[in-house]
């Protein structure tokens, strides 16, 4: 009776997960089934399964587009998120280490500074940004998107600070007394210990980047530089007639990679975000 | 010990970060320098290059660009590349270039045109009409809507009208005669009531167009009113009071679609619209978003003129859709001038364009095109040339703070629609908002 009544609980409990799964899940099965869908089909039909497959989306999303086919944005898009996942990581952690553990005048004040730039506004930079880049001359190139990810981003430090904070100084004290300066100490020990909150900070970086339409839009003018979230929107005129068919079976493809990167990195993924701010 | 080791370590960064900056100033320097002497030669050679932007979907992009390597293979020695996108932060882009001083040497703009024209971000086009700049073929309101201060600041490419886009597929299946060009309010809703009832729940005759502003100047039109003209209003409150009791009794007989029913699914998104899956048989819409609609169903969709009043037709005459302007701080205004020039007039360039922007405006190009069209092209010319044969030759003139007032008279329509006011108090309070807003746009 015990086990019947646990079963029967566990049997409810794991319908109603499922169900509320397949409730989230449903504007990607919409997705999914839009793009194989004929065109007068998409908006009228109530039903997922579609009365005829068509995959003339697919290639008309692939190949229909005037002297370049939608490859190359992936490649583009690609292309600016491991660059940006490279310099985030080894900017964030080094800038991490230096709060975390190294004791130099004003910390606590360029600390809080730091932090301030997390609350600015998108908005209010744009335009000084723009003009700066306008006048290095970097408009139209994959730089002011990438450069500034050199230079550290202040959520992934705080994010670092706080995990690398979790870390016992022990280890960091019996490695000085093996004699380890402050490069070894990083690239020794606390490096390695920290690597869920580096995969965190990578994995938030390349979807971000990945997804970040509005950066790529500003800067980006020449179609052979053009990203994914850029090319999805070349077939889409809220004005006047869209192509959504291709709209739809391009934005299939463009979740693919964030959907892999995630579940390679899910494990240390989760671990990064629960143990960061616990104190060891 | 450790401390001074640490302040050298950041000293030394800090000596790193600023060399590395100061280089990349050098670089940017030399850039600089050198890009001038590029220029300087480029004269001799005589070699332009212009940048052109503008939005749209896949189709209007492919044909823009076999536009522009036309003109390029017509007058050598000039390049021009195209920046496009959709049109989602198109807007955002251009004034983000604007404020930098790299816009790029066409636009192509909308019915904001005028904001642009505040911005002192437009080049005056006027000195090259005549000559460079061929507009014989437009006619004389086209090339007002894009004059400010004795100024033209951009040429039209595509015109349209409001209208009212029905799904004929819904009529002939309900049985109800289709709109003709002489139908009135009580037409409008007998067809609306009776589709209704004979398609059954979940079905309407129309979307409530209360809140369409359009749709209330026709009316207004209708009933020998105008909406505004030369700084005041030139209506009363029963007309207003009127124009909701038509909507009211729609409303009672569910015959148009309810307020939360219309909140969740706007006939302006072609892609949530009710008109497109054969639930609603009548919505408002430009002329020209028929193509964005028809793609989306296999119902049979046409355009009608909006009801008739007592007085008559209160239709608009055509009017511009989009433009293509010129950047203020171009370097090479002539041949932007002679491009746009091209761009509208030029039969071949009118074939390859289509009616991707609207009905081309030069009726030359117009009748090359009649001969070629599609079903849907058709109804969209014939829509535009009957317009333009029964509408009164009023130049309609558009409300001040446009936005503001569409959303007023949207906040009136909601608060009557959902009942939270009566309509004799929702329209009193309707008249002290408009009053505020004239003497707003006086003021300024």
């Amino acid at each position: 009776m015990v086990i019947n009544g646990k079963m029967f609980r566990s049997v409810v409990f794991h319908a109603l997960v499922l169900g509320c799964g397949l409730i989230m899940l449903y504007p990607v099965f919409w997705l999914l089934s839009s793009s194989v869908k004929p065109t007068t089909e998409i908006f009228t039909s109530k039903s997922l399964w579609p009365t005829e497959f068509t995959f003339q989306h697919y290639s008309k999303g692939w190949f229909g587009l005037r002297n370049i086919q939608f490859g190359r944005f992936f490649l583009n898009s690609i292309y600016l998120c491991l660059v940006a996942v490279i310099g985030t990581v080894i900017s964030s952690s080094m800038a991490a280490f230096a709060f975390a553990r190294i004791q130099f005048p004003l910390r606590n004040l360029f600390f809080a500074l730091m932090l301030g730039t997390i609350m600015l506004p998108g908005h209010v930079t744009l335009i000084p940004q723009y003009i700066m880049f306008h006048k290095i001359g970097w408009v139209d190139t994959f730089l002011p998107l990438i450069a500034p990810k050199f230079v550290g981003d202040a959520f992934f430090v705080f994010l670092i600070v706080q995990f690398i904070r979790g870390i016992p100084k022990e280890l960091d004290e019996s490695a000085k007394i093996d004699g380890c300066g402050w490069f070894t100490l990083f690239f020794r020990i606390i490096l390695p210990l920290s690597f869920p909150a580096l995969i965190t900070a990578a994995i938030f970086t390349f979807m971000g980047t990945w997804d970040d339409f509005f950066g790529q839009l500003i800067y980006l003018s020449d179609i052979k530089k053009f990203t994914v979230p850029l090319g999805l929107r070349l077939f889409l005129d809220s004005s006047g007639s869209s192509n959504w068919g291709a709209v739809f079976a391009m934005s299939v493809l463009s979740i693919l990679p964030s959907l892999i990167i995630f579940f390679l990195g899910q494990k240390y993924f989760t671990q990064g975000i629960a143990t960061t701010g616990l104190k060891g | 010990m450790l401390n001074r080791k640490a302040i050298t370590a950041s000293m030394l960064s800090a000596v790193l970060l600023l060399s590395a900056c100061s280089k990349g100033n050098n670089d940017a320097g030399t850039d600089s320098a050198s890009q001038p002497a590029g220029n300087a030669s480029a004269p001799a050679g005589k070699k332009v290059e212009l940048r052109m932007s503008w939005w749209g979907s896949d189709e209007r992009h492919e044909r823009t660009q076999k536009a522009i390597e036309l003109f390029e293979q017509k007058n050598p020695g000039i390049t021009i590349t195209g920046e496009y996108s959709g049109f989602d932060g198109y807007m955002d882009k251009l004034n983000t270039q604007i404020a930098a001083g790299n816009a790029p040497d066409l636009i192509q703009m909308g019915g904001n045109i005028k904001e642009y024209v505040d911005k002192n971000a437009l080049l005056d086009l006027k000195p090259y009409v005549g000559g460079i700049l061929n507009l014989d073929d437009f006619n004389e309101g086209l090339v007002k809507s894009a004059t400010f201060n004795d100024k033209l600041y951009g040429v039209t490419l595509g015109v349209s009208s409001s209208s009212l886009l029905y799904n004929a597929s819904m009529f002939e299946k309900a049985g109800v005669a289709l709109p003709t060009d002489q139908w009135t309010y009580e037409d409008f809703k007998s067809s609306a009531i009776e589709i209704a009832a004979k398609l059954g729940k979940g079905h309407y005759g129309s979307y409530d167009l209360s809140s369409d502003v359009a749709t209330l100047a026709s009316y207004l039109g209708g009933v020998g009113k105008e909406l505004y003209r030369d700084g005041d209003r030139r209506f009363e409150k029963q007309d207003i009071v009127g124009w909701f009791a038509i909507w009211d009794e729609l409303r009672k007989a569910g015959a148009i679609v309810p307020a939360d029913v219309q909140v969740a699914n706007p006939p302006t998104a072609v892609d949530k619209s009710l008109l497109v899956n054969g639930q609603v048989a009548i919505q408002g819409a430009s002329a020209s978003q028929i193509f964005g609609f028809q793609e989306l169903t296999q119902d049979r969709l046409a355009l009608a003129l909006f009801p008739n009043g007592p007085a008559g037709s209160g239709m608009v005459q055509p009017i511009s859709g989009q433009y293509l302007t010129a950047y203020e701080g171009t370097e090479h205004p002539e041949e932007v001038a002679k491009f746009i020039n091209f761009f509208v007039n030029d039969p071949e360039a009118g074939v390859i364009l289509g009616s991707t922007r609207g009905v081309p405006p030069s009726g030359k190009i117009r009748d090359t095109l009649a001969a070629q069209s599609t079903p849907v092209d058709k109804v969209l010319y014939d829509y535009i040339s009957l317009v333009s044969d029964t509408a009164p030759p009023v130049v309609y003139q558009q409300f001040p703070l446009d936005n503001e007032f569409t959303k007023l008279l949207q906040v009136t329509s909601e608060k009557i629609a959902f009942k939270a006011k009566s309509i004799d108090s929702a329209v009193d309070e309707f008249m002290t908002e408009v009053d505020k807003l004239l003497l707003k746009a006086k003021a300024q």
